[in-house]
């Protein structure tokens, strides 16, 4: 039995807006859903779940778009939205740590030492407004920011600025979780990494052993990643958590790791007239990071930019490609600008635009504008299919070449856009009926398997959540099988059960149920 | 056409200013300055013209050094030469000594066939720049243009008017104010920053302008601010109850009695 206190409901029109996502391409459905206002709830529920083997799914700020948050096999939701405010302050509000509450939401910030104590309910978006009056930012920049830091870490989210500042792995110091079987734990960067292949995750009530499985049986690519559990020779016990989307646990306390506040940046658009010339132009940047040190570098194609052209006059007709991108200006840039003028000469640029500061907002906001004009005009038709496939730099020429081959060969309208920067795009087909729709997955597959070839990953950014890919065979596999095959997906079963035995917690994410 | 003339003036990003309080002022500190919004759309304009019938376009500004900022930018969006009138005594100036003083110096460009300005400052607001230089001047002036065309000679503005426009013809030359309709503006291109780094800004003063000293700056004003102050909202409602056929009656009998 549950404390009275506990707010739930089982009213059908309050569950009714969770048993989605963004994607809109999952449904599911629930007997409850619980809200809890602080971590001991939180540890009660999921203690009183455990006990009686029932389901539980989390939710965050459901921008999710791998169903990772819908709870597909039915049982109860648990929101977040409701810890709004910090577990354990009194240790740091002794160690300098100050208190501030925005919108509802309570944190913990300590300006000299760049930390920050936060709930994990925290959309990107209130921290950003409250990191502004520190003179402060929080590097990972992910294009929704009405995405929760809980749902961010679950899912190691990264932006376009993560080109430079690294994804969200990088900037978490230390998180309180609470495990499938209700306890709570917290764990710290600095402890203890993996050692001979083992990994202990300890604290009072648990000791957990997880054996790291050899590179070549989960050969995790040393790029951009979010598919599948983080596990390597040299781990931190953070790293487990970080991306596991929700499967092992659930963060009910993050502590994060900031910097001086980024500003006086430059926003550049180079407008193309080949795809390769942005392509070039983009290797050579990656490759000459001292001569050209971006922030950012993003990737729009012809057809990505005509569903731009209404909001944005002057995009110059004969462009098939632009790369939108960022430097940060330290008062002595001419020698920079000098030097990206010369190689976008070189690289067949029609025009560029240098966007004044009081305007970059608005350009950057074309990267969020975009997928929801795809997620709008593929409403009324097939719905579409999205890849998220990183590969390494010196595969990226290839990995290119390759979708634009297979795409043009599907004769499906696609759009091409993404951080081309860590060698990430988005190839997105927008089928107009289901034999397309099929079309459609048969090219994802390729072009996932070529890039897990090439030692890349199927998912950079979103995760996999409970994605499945029909294979040519005609067998369904969960999508995370293409990269590590069923020795993986096993591996990582293994240390699920480690877990949560039950199976109860965020079922499905990953891997399958059974 | 030869010569087309953009006044352009520098305004505070009023998105970022905020008002003291206690003085009701706009607390200028730390705000970023921007070229005023619809002289963006003016340069715009011209440029447009120029691109089509050729021309020079010759950017023009009063106010303070800070302002070769603005005029920087100006030719990074593809300004051909940029003035800037700026003295000391220039100071102050209120709309009548703001338009005389811009019109001694577009009497120093020879051979100017349109001026264009934006439709008003977005912090002075007054709109009255535009048809201030126009009457200095001594030549035609269309105000609120939403579209611009040139033939023979002829300039053709579609002017915004309450519930439409009106089409106005004039010769040249003539003073033109835009609207935010008329155009998108463009971006700064970099290789237009690059030579806006080193471009070369014409700076003029009382006497290069021939100006008359009594004309300019706080002694040239005409008006004078007393006190600035928000005006207390008068807030005086009447709130009709009752049945709601009735009460609709009600509201539309005081509305004709107010004559809304
Ligand atoms: C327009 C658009 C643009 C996007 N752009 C990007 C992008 O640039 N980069 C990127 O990485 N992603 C992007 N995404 C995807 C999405 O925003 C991210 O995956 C985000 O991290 C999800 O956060 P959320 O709070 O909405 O989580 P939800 O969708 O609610 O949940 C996501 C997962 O996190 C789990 N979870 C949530 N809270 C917790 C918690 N406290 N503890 C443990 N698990 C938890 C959920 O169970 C679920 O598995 C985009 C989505 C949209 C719609
Ligand atoms: C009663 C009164 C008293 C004032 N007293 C002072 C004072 O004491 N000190 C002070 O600093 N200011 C003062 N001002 C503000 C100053 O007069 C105006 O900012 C200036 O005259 C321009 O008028 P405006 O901003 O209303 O421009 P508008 O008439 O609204 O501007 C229309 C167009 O004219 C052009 N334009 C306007 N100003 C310039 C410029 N400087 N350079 C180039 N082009 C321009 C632009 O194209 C602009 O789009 C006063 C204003 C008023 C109404």
């Amino acid at each position: 039995m549950l404390t009275d206190k506990i707010r739930y409901s089982s009213d059908q029109s309050i569950i009714q807006p969770y048993l989605t996502d963004e994607s809109s391409a999952f449904r599911g459905n629930a007997d409850y859903i619980f809200f809890p206002e602080n971590e001991s709830e939180l540890s009660e529920i999921i203690s009183s779940a455990s006990k009686n083997q029932s389901l539980v799914t989390v939710s965050g700020g459901g921008t999710g778009i791998t169903g990772s948050r819908v709870p597909v096999l039915g049982g109860s939701i648990i929101s977040t939205e409701k810890i709004t405010d910090v577990s354990k302050k009194e240790p740091f509000l002794q160690q300098g740590f100050i208190q501030v509450k925005d919108s509802g939401y309570s944190i913990l910030i300590n300006k000299e030492e760049k930390r920050a104590v936060v709930p994990p309910s925290l959309p990107l978006s209130v921290l950003n407004d409250i990191l502004k009056n520190f003179d402060l930012s929080y590097p990972p920049d992910p294009t929704e920011m009405s995405a929760t830091i809980g749902g961010t870490v679950s899912t190691n989210a990264s932006g376009a600025r993560s080109y430079y500042y690294g994804a969200t792995r990088n900037w978490i110091k230390r998180i309180r979780v609470v495990l499938p079987d209700g306890s709570v734990t917290e764990i710290k960067d600095t402890d203890q990494t993996a050692q001979n292949g083992i990994l202990k995750i300890q604290s009072e009530n648990i000791n957990y052993e997880i054996k790291i499985p050899a590179r070549e049986s989960y050969p995790v690519p040393e790029i951009k990643n979010a598919a599948g559990l983080y596990l390597s020779q040299k781990m931190r016990p953070l790293d487990l958590f970080i991306g596991c989307e929700g499967i092992l646990g659930v963060f009910s306390d993050i502590e994060i790791a900031l910097i001086n506040r980024i500003k006086n940046t430059f926003t550049i658009v180079a407008f193309f007239e080949d795809k390769k010339g942005a392509v070039d132009f983009v290797d050579f940047t990656v490759t000459n990071k001292k001569i050209m040190p971006l922030i950012s570098l993003e990737y729009f194609d012809f057809n990505s930019l005509e569903f731009l052209k209404t909001e944005q006059a002057g995009i110059p007709e004969k462009a098939q490609a632009a790369i939108l991108f960022e430097f940060i200006e330290d008062g002595n840039q001419d020698d920079l600008l000098y030097k990206i003028v010369e190689k976008l000469e070189e690289y067949s640029v029609i025009t560029t635009w240098d966007i004044p500061e009081s305007k970059s907002d608005k350009i950057k906001s074309f990267r969020h504008i975009l997928p929801e004009k795809i997620n709008s005009y593929v409403k009324s038709r097939c719905g579409k299919v999205g890849t998220d496939i990183a590969v390494p730099h010196n595969k990226f020429s290839l990995m290119f070449q390759a979708c634009e081959t297979e795409s043009l060969n599907t004769g499906l309208k696609f759009l091409v856009f993404g951080h081309i920067g860590n060698d990430h795009l988005h190839i997105n087909y927008l089928p107009e009926n289901n034999s397309e729709h099929k079309t459609a997955m048969r090219t994802y597959l390729k072009l996932a398997k070529l890039a897990v070839k090439m030692g890349g990953t199927i998912s950079a950014e979103h995760g996999v959540g409970k994605k499945y890919i029909e294979l040519e065979n005609g067998t369904t596999v969960p999508c995370l099988e293409i990269m590590y095959g069923k020795t993986g997906i096993n591996l990582i079963s293994d240390i699920k059960k480690h877990f949560d035995p039950g199976m109860i917690l965020n079922t499905g994410n990953i891997i399958p149920p059974a | 056409m030869k010569n087309i003339i953009v006044c352009i003036k520098q305004v505070p990003d009023t998105d970022k200013v905020q008002i003291n309080r206690e003085t009701n002022t706009l607390i200028r500190e730390g705000v970023p300055s921007i070229i005023n919004p619809f002289d963006e759309n003016a340069l715009e304009a011209a440029l447009q013209l120029k691109e089509k019938f050729g021309a020079r376009v010759i950017v023009v500004s009063m106010g303070p050094p800070q302002v070769k900022d603005a005029l920087r930018q100006a030719v990074a969006m593809g300004a051909d030469e940029v003035v800037l009138a700026s003295d000391r005594s220039f100071a102050g100036a209120d709309t009548w000594a703001t338009s005389y003083t811009l019109a001694q110096a577009i009497k120093e460009i020879e051979n100017y066939d349109l001026i264009i300005c934006g439709k008003q400052a977005i912090d002075g607001d007054t709109a009255q720049v535009g048809p201030g230089i126009a009457e200095f001047l001594d030549i035609p002036q269309i105000t609120f243009a939403q579209e611009i065309g040139y033939e023979e000679n002829r300039l053709k503005v579609k002017r915004v008017i309450e519930n439409g426009y009106e089409e106005i013809e004039t010769e040249l030359p003539a003073v033109v104010t835009v609207t935010k309709e008329i155009n998108e503006p463009r971006y700064p291109s970099l290789k237009g920053k690059m030579k806006a780094k080193s471009a070369e800004i014409t700076v003029w003063d009382t006497e290069d302008l021939e100006a008359d000293e009594n004309k300019t700056g706080l002694n040239g004003s005409p008006t004078k601010v007393v006190k600035i102050f928000t005006p207390p909202v008068k807030a005086s409602n009447e709130i009709f109850t009752g049945d709601p056929s009735e009460t609709a009656a009600k509201l539309a009998g005081k509305l004709k009695e107010l004559k809304i």
